[in-house]
C-alpha cells in the first residue's frame, strides 16, 4: 500500500455522485442581476478600475492616463483641464444614430481598448436608439465624464500607497460610493444623498457617516484639495475603511445596508458635473445607447463590444 | 465570446457584463465543485459553496490580483468557504456510507474497491486543510506555489501538510 499511495492519489479522483445542476450558471447570473449595478454602489468604481489598470493589457492605458496628466501631477491647473471632448458627427442608421465624439487626452476603459493602444487623440462612437431622449451634447458630456473618471481612478490608484501608510487602512479599504450629493459636512462627519439606478428604478439613499479619517485624502482629478474645499451641494465619490460586517462581508452586503459607523471615510474625490452626468446616464447604457466601433462585420458598419471581441478572435 | 482571452472576460465582468462572467463560471464551475466536494463530502453543500464562490468572486473581481491564475484565486475562495462551512456545520454532516460509491474506478475488482474505500475513508478523517491540499495537488493539478497562494500558507507548509497527510494515510492503510 505504501508504494501505491502516490499512484492511487494521483489517479483516483473522488468525484460527487451527481453533476452540478443544469441551472448552476444561470442561477448565479440571476443572483447578480438582482443586485444593484456594482460599479455604481456596491463596489467602488475607482477600485474596479484600479484593478483593471494593474493588468498587463491595461498598462498602455495607464501610460496614456499618465501622459494626460504628465508633468502636472497635483498641479493647480484643475484636474480636468487636459481633457477635451467634442461632437464629431452624427450618422443615421436603422432605428438609431451613430454619434462620434472626438477627444484629446481622453482614455476610456472599455472592451475596445483593453488590448489596443490608445492615442492621445481618440474618437469614440456611440449607437443611440431613435426614441432615446439623450442628446448629442449629453453624449459628449458623458464621454468627458468617462475620461475624467479614468484620471480620477488613476489618481486613486496613485493614492493607495499613501493610504496604506496608515496600518488601519491595510486590507480594510474595501469599497466606496460613487457620485453622491453632499447634504451636510463637518470636520468629522458627512451626510450624503445618493440616487442609485437599480434595474428600472432609482433608489434614493440618505446616509450620515459619523467618521472621517483625520488624514482623509481629498482630491479632484489629479488636483489635491482639503476637506474645506468640499461643500454642501458638491458631488463626491468616496472610499471607506471598513470593520465588522462591512469588512468581512463586503462582497455580499450592499454598503448602504451596513451600519455607517463601521465605514470610516479615507478618501473623497470631488466630481465634476461631467462625471456626475456620466454616472447619471449609466442607467441608459445598454438600453438606449452603447459604445460601438467601426467594423465591417455588421451591416450597419459598427460593432458593439461582443461583435468586436468575437471578430478579433 | 466563448473563446475570449481570460483577461478580457475578467475586464468585461468587472464592467458589469454578466454574460462574460457566465463564461468564466462555465470554465471553472466543475473544478470548484469537485474541490469543494473533496473537503465537505456533500454534493448539495459543495454546490452551494461553488455558487457562493462565484458570487463572491464577482464582487471581489476588482481586487483580483492578475499575477495569480484566476483558477488559483477561485480555489482560494472556495477553500475558505468550504472550511468555514465545516466549522459551522460540522455537527450536521453525518457519515454517509454511500459516499464510498463516489470513488472513481473504471473497472475496480473486489480488492481494488476495498482499497479505494479504505483510502477514501482515511482521507475523510484527515484534517480538512490536509484534504484541501490533497485535492488541489493531486486532483486539481496545482503546484506547491499555487497551493501556497490558494491556502494562504508558505510553500513549506504545503509540502509539510502533504507529507504529513501521506504519512497518516500510509499508517492507516498499512
Amino acid at each position: 500500500m505504501k508504494d501505491n499511495l502516490e499512484t492511487l492519489l494521483k489517479h483516483r479522483r473522488y468525484t460527487p455522485r451527481r453533476e452540478l445542476s443544469k441551472t448552476f450558471t444561470t442561477t448565479i447570473i440571476s443572483e447578480l442581476e438582482d443586485r444593484p449595478r456594482r460599479t455604481l454602489l456596491s463596489r467602488s468604481k475607482e477600485f474596479v478600475l484600479m484593478n483593471l489598470l494593474k493588468k498587463p493589457a491595461m498598462l498602455f492605458s495607464v501610460a496614456v492616463a499618465c501622459l494626460a496628466i504628465g508633468g502636472t501631477s497635483y498641479a493647480a491647473v484643475g484636474g480636468w483641464s487636459g481633457i477635451q471632448a467634442f461632437f464629431g458627427g452624427e450618422k443615421k442608421i436603422n432605428n438609431a444614430r451613430i454619434v462620434s465624439v472626438n477627444t484629446n487626452n481622453c482614455t476610456i476603459a472599455s472592451a475596445f481598448n483593453i488590448t489596443s493602444r490608445n492615442k492621445n487623440e481618440s474618437v469614440y462612437y456611440y449607437r443611440v436608439i431613435n426614441n432615446s431622449t439623450l442628446t448629442n451634447d449629453q453624449i459628449v458630456q458623458m464621454v468627458r465624464g468617462y475620461c475624467e473618471n479614468t484620471i480620477q481612478s488613476q489618481t486613486t490608484f496613485n493614492l493607495m500607497d499613501e493610504l496604506n501608510k496608515d496600518p488601519l487602512n491595510r486590507g480594510t479599504v474595501v469599497g466606496g460610493y460613487i457620485d453622491n450629493t453632499v447634504t451636510a459636512i463637518g470636520s468629522s462627519g458627512i451626510s450624503i444623498h445618493s440616487e442609485i439606478p437599480v434595474g428600472d428604478t432609482i433608489e434614493k439613499i440618505d446616509r450620515t457617516f459619523p467618521q472621517i479619517d483625520p488624514h482623509v485624502i481629498v482630491y479632484s482629478g489629479n488636483e489635491r484639495l482639503t476637506l474645506a474645499d468640499i461643500h454642501v451641494g458638491d458631488h463626491i465619490s468616496f472610499s471607506y475603511r471598513a470593520s465588522g460586517d462591512a469588512l468581512t462581508h463586503s462582497e455580499n452586503i450592499r454598503p448602504d445596508q451596513i451600519d455607517p459607523s463601521t465605514q470610516v471615510i479615507v478618501a473623497i474625490s470631488k466630481n465634476s458635473p461631467d462625471l456626475t452626468a456620466a454616472v447619471k446616464y449609466q442607467k441608459y447604457n445598454g438600453k438606449e445607447f452603447e459604445q460601438v466601433i467601426p467594423c465591417s462585420i455588421d451591416p450597419s458598419g459598427y460593432c458593439n463590444t461582443e461583435q468586436y471581441l468575437s471578430h478579433k478572435h | 465570446m466563448r473563446n475570449k482571452d481570460e483577461s478580457e472576460l475578467i475586464a468585461l465582468s468587472i464592467n458589469g457584463d454578466h454574460a462574460a462572467y457566465g463564461i468564466l463560471v462555465d470554465r471553472y464551475k466543475n473544478a470548484i465543485f469537485y474541490h469543494s466536494f473533496a473537503i465537505v463530502h456533500d454534493e448539495d453543500a459543495a454546490e452551494d459553496i461553488a455558487q457562493e464562490t462565484f458570487i463572491t468572486a464577482y464582487y471581489k473581481l476588482g481586487r483580483y490580483n492578475a499575477e495569480y491564475k484566476l483558477s488559483t484565486w477561485l480555489f482560494k475562495i472556495a477553500t475558505n468557504k468550504a472550511l468555514d462551512s465545516l466549522k459551522k456545520h460540522r455537527h450536521e454532516i453525518a457519515t454517509d456510507d454511500t459516499l464510498f460509491e463516489t470513488i472513481v474506478s473504471q473497472h475496480p475488482g473486489p480488492h481494488q474497491t476495498s482499497t479505494h474505500q479504505e483510502l477514501y475513508d482515511a482521507i475523510r478523517r484527515l484534517a480538512p486543510r490536509y484534504q484541501a491540499a490533497i485535492s488541489l495537488y493531486y486532483w486539481q493539478g496545482l503546484d506547491y506555489e499555487e497551493i501556497s497562494k490558494a491556502l494562504e500558507v508558505p510553500v513549506g507548509s504545503v509540502k509539510g501538510w502533504l507529507h504529513r497527510a501521506k504519512t497518516i494515510l500510509r499508517k492507516e492503510l498499512s
